[in-house]
């Protein structure tokens, strides 16, 4: 049974008194059965709590949908830049955050931690931290809202978000260039990120197909478009932006197997998917060559090993949003995991340190 | 401290440590000139390996450290300590790796703002964060204390640019956070560590991010009857629903100045002046650059220019960041605030500003990123004049306080340093500084690195004699 807390005060108590917590995600299946472990549901912090158009800023609570919060933003003709995925599964804001997933259209103007400007979290102490702050640009303090994403509530659970949002460009357009093979795709991927285009998504599929999104005033988009086929020298065709398998449409979690997201840098692309090529594993490269989407339907520790011989990292994109891949980053978090949450009552994103981490 | 020394001593030659006071004159205090410390050293490293093998001595015998760019902290970030040294990473100046195809650079620590866009150049990209001191300020000091610049608003400060970094932990271990991607796995680590004011040791390594050089710039200077309507105006631009590269805007006593310095050219008649400036691709912002326009027309401007080369855009942001070290040339001393409003509040913020500058008797110049509500005021006064020092800190005072009543921020871009952190308490509760400092421990049990910036309750240096920086009267760095 899940607790649902009413109040904040209600939600540090239940971090104060149990050995661990899980908080439910929009997508887990079953909670963990284990005696002592409280699940969480923060359904009751849905609330947008201050949305005001002219401050291009929004702060709600991580329970309230991702959807409601773009409907919201949508009248004001406002939006999250960073595209937040997997809407048909009706995440909320905290289990974005937490997953630290953006989607395809954050190519533009940055990833979801560009955009996080302030949050509110309870550490394992029970304790309510604030960081961060409401206006769209703040050094004070440690940048505490940034760490959490990604952090899959392993350091605090997240109660509060502070956005940054930005003006819904008037119009937008997809179109899609098909390439002779991956290498023509890998060079025209990079030619237009080196490029004067400003393009609102940029994904290509593993056969060097690309798919674009542009935006802006209506009457410059026609234009627009003939100067990028002259510039790839190649005619484009009409599309929509979701036209990808299931399993790699962030629309949804897949069905079987894992979805990954693996950071990637464009010139390394080439060798991952060779590396992939005989494996069952689909491949979508998005935000111009920045993050790759595997879908993966064989054993997760063959694909860590795998990601880690090409010095590669991945995270899991839904639930638990577990850490594969090479784990440079662990001395680090493991002191900061000391810090907020010693008695290890939240998960461990490192799978080795999970069987430390839980209760007995 | 004297078995400390002598082991520094053994892994430094004598032309790069300094103890006497000559030399370590330059280092008692960085661009914030009204604290003043002298190190017991300063060591200038040439590789990371001396960079480690000092911190680990460090660490042995508890010594705390400053690591040291240019200088050019507006909040005293790189102030020294007493009883510590000072690790000065001028010398480790290399770019590692410049990557076109994959937008990004790999740099020292010591590698000069402006220097990685100008390597950059020839292969179309250049580095974003373009804070007033970007000729002088390094990269190391720039993601210490995530630096911002003009051109926030659309692009974002230096954190949202930095990619990765090895980085050495005060005890002297070697990690690295973030990688090559613009994406990361799990917690964002590297943006916890980016404007961390130096609590959590020192970047050896950082892998910067490039963007593709703007097409096309279009620039509009807008003068104005008051600062009120220039407000009033950025809420117009933003009503349209354009995203502009950055928009700004000068007081009289500012504009006043920046043109007595370098001629930008402003009109001098007026009450305040904005620049916005769109920027990307040709057509679109040809198009953005239309709908701009009508709505700049519907406000009460005096005068609408519009840069009609590159030449003039350089002039308009030449008088624009000259501003601050302009405006000091009216008083021999000068205090700088970066508080920051809710765009919606600048102008009541702006009104109550000018109420307590008459208040306190000083004048006040405003110059500003209106864009995202972050606020310049700065603070003329004569140190020599017994009492003004502590009125301008007063006054100083009572402006964060304003901006955090407004539901703002006490720093936008220059960092709390040891200026401000006197009034984090007043912007964070008990529970968050108690979270800071128990973080700041995890990661230096000694509180070692930098110790006495950001978080209260460290000691506090003593306030001493006030003057510009000895940059600053060259006019290399100015203040903004």
């Amino acid at each position: 049974m899940a607790n649902h807390p009413q109040t904040i005060d209600e939600l540090r108590a239940l971090v104060r008194d149990s050995e661990a917590v899980h908080i439910e995600s929009s997508e887990s299946s079953s909670p963990p059965l284990l005696p002592n472990i409280a699940s969480i549901s923060l359904s009751a912090f849905n609330r947008i709590l201050e949305y005001q158009p002219e401050e291009y800023t929004i702060t709600v609570e991580t329970g309230a949908s991702v959807k409601d919060v773009q409907a919201t933003l949508a009248e004001q003709g406002q939006y999250l830049p960073f595209d937040p995925p997997f809407l048909d599964a009706n995440p909320t804001i905290g289990d974005t955050i937490a997953s630290g997933c953006s989607g395809p259209g954050a190519y533009r103007y940055g990833i979801l931690r560009d955009f996080i400007i302030g949050l509110s979290f309870i550490d394992g102490y029970g304790n309510r931290i604030q960081a961060g702050g409401k206006v769209v640009k703040n050094a004070a303090g440690f940048d505490l809202p940034k760490l959490m994403v990604g952090s899959g509530h392993s350091l605090g659970i997240l109660t509060q978000a502070t956005f940054k949002v930005f003006p819904k460009p008037k119009a937008n357009r997809s179109i899609e260039f098909k390439s002779d093979n991956l290498d023509q795709g890998i060079g025209r991927l990079i030619a237009l990120g080196r490029s004067r285009f400003t393009l609102d998504a940029l994904d290509m599929d593993s056969t060097g197909a690309l798919r674009i999104e542009l935006s802006g005033q209506a009457d410059a988009l026609e234009a627009r478009i003939s100067e990028l086929e002259s510039f790839l020298d190649s005619e484009s065709q009409a599309t929509t932006f979701d036209a990808w398998p299931d399993s790699i449409g962030l629309k949804k979690s897949p069905a079987s197997g894992f979805l990954a997201r693996v950071p990637i840098a464009p010139s390394s692309i080439k060798r991952l998917d060779q590396a992939l090529q005989e494996r069952p594993a689909t491949r979508r490269y998005s935000l111009g060559g920045f993050v790759s989407w595997i879908h993966w339907t064989a054993s997760i520790d063959a694909f860590s090993t795998l990601l880690g011989d090409q010095s590669l990292s991945g995270q899991i994109a839904s639930e638990p949003s577990a850490l594969i891949g090479q784990s440079n980053q662990r001395p680090f978090y493991d002191r900061l995991k000391r810090a907020l949450d010693p008695q290890n009552k939240f998960p461990n994103l490192y799978p080795a340190a999970k069987a430390v981490g839980m209760p007995r | 401290m004297i078995p400390f020394l002598e082991k520094l001593r053994s892994l430094f030659p004598p032309e790069r440590i300094y103890e006497d006071e000559a030399r370590l004159a330059p280092y008692v205090s960085d661009g914030l000139t009204v604290f003043r410390q002298k190190p017991a050293a300063v060591v200038m490293p040439i590789d990371t390996d001396e960079v480690v093998a000092t911190l680990k001595l460090c660490h042995e015998y508890e010594i705390p450290f400053v690591a040291r760019g240019s200088g050019t902290s507006l909040s005293g970030g790189s102030l020294p300590i007493e009883e510590g040294i000072v690790i000065s990473l001028n010398r480790l100046n290399r770019i590692l790796e410049l990557n076109p195809d994959d937008r990004s650079a790999l740099v020292q620590p010591g590698v000069i703002n402006t220097h990685v866009s100008a390597t950059a150049a020839p292969h179309g990209l250049y580095f974003a964060p373009d804070p007033s001191s970007q000729s002088v300020c390094t990269i190391g000091g720039n993601l210490a204390f995530n630096s911002g610049g003009a051109h926030c608003l659309k692009y974002g400060m230096t954190s949202n640019h930095v990619l990765g970094a090895k980085v050495a932990l005060p005890d002297g271990e070697v990690v690295e956070l973030g990688n090559d991607s613009l994406e990361n796995a799990g917690p964002d680590c590297i943006g916890l560590f980016v404007g961390s004011e130096g609590l959590f040791g020192i970047a050896l390594e950082i892998r910067i991010r490039l963007l593709s050089i703007p097409e096309r710039f279009r620039t509009i200077l807008a003068s104005y009857d008051s600062l009120e309507a220039a407000g009033n105006a950025v809420a117009a631009v933003v009503a349209c629903g354009i995203l502009p590269g950055a928009m700004e805007i000068m007081d009289k006593l500012a504009i006043e100045a920046a043109e007595a310095a370098v001629s930008a050219g402003y009109p001098r008649n007026a009450e305040a002046l904005l620049i916005i400036e769109l920027d990307g691709e040709s057509t679109a912002v040809e198009s953005e650059f239309e709908a701009l326009s009508k709505a700049i027309e519907a406000t009460q401007a005096k005068e609408i220019r519009i840069a009609q080369s590159a030449e003039e855009r350089l002039l308009i942001w030449k008088g624009r960041k000259s501003a601050f070290s302009a405006v000091g040339r009216l008083s021999p001393d000068y205090l700088v605030q970066d508080g920051v409003v809710p765009r919606s509040k600048l102008g009541s913020a702006l009104k109550e500003i000018a109420r307590m500058s008459a208040e306190a008797g000083l004048r006040v110049a405003n110059v500003f990123h209106a864009g995202d509500g972050n606020l310049h005021p700065l603070i003329l006064f004569d140190g020599k004049v017994e009492g003004e020092l502590e009125r301008a800190e007063e006054l100083a005072g009572r402006i964060l306080r304003l901006c955090l009543e407004l539901g703002g921020s006490i720093t936008g871009e220059h960092g709390v340093g040891v200026e401000k952190k006197d009034f984090m308490p007043e912007m964070f509760s008990e529970d968050d500084l108690d979270a800071f400092a128990r973080i700041r421990r995890a990661i230096d049990p000694q509180e070692i690195s930098n110790r006495g910036k950001m978080l209260p309750s460290s000691e506090a240096p003593a306030l001493s004699s006030s003057g510009p920086h000895p940059l600053e009267k060259e006019g290399i760095i100015s203040r903004m």
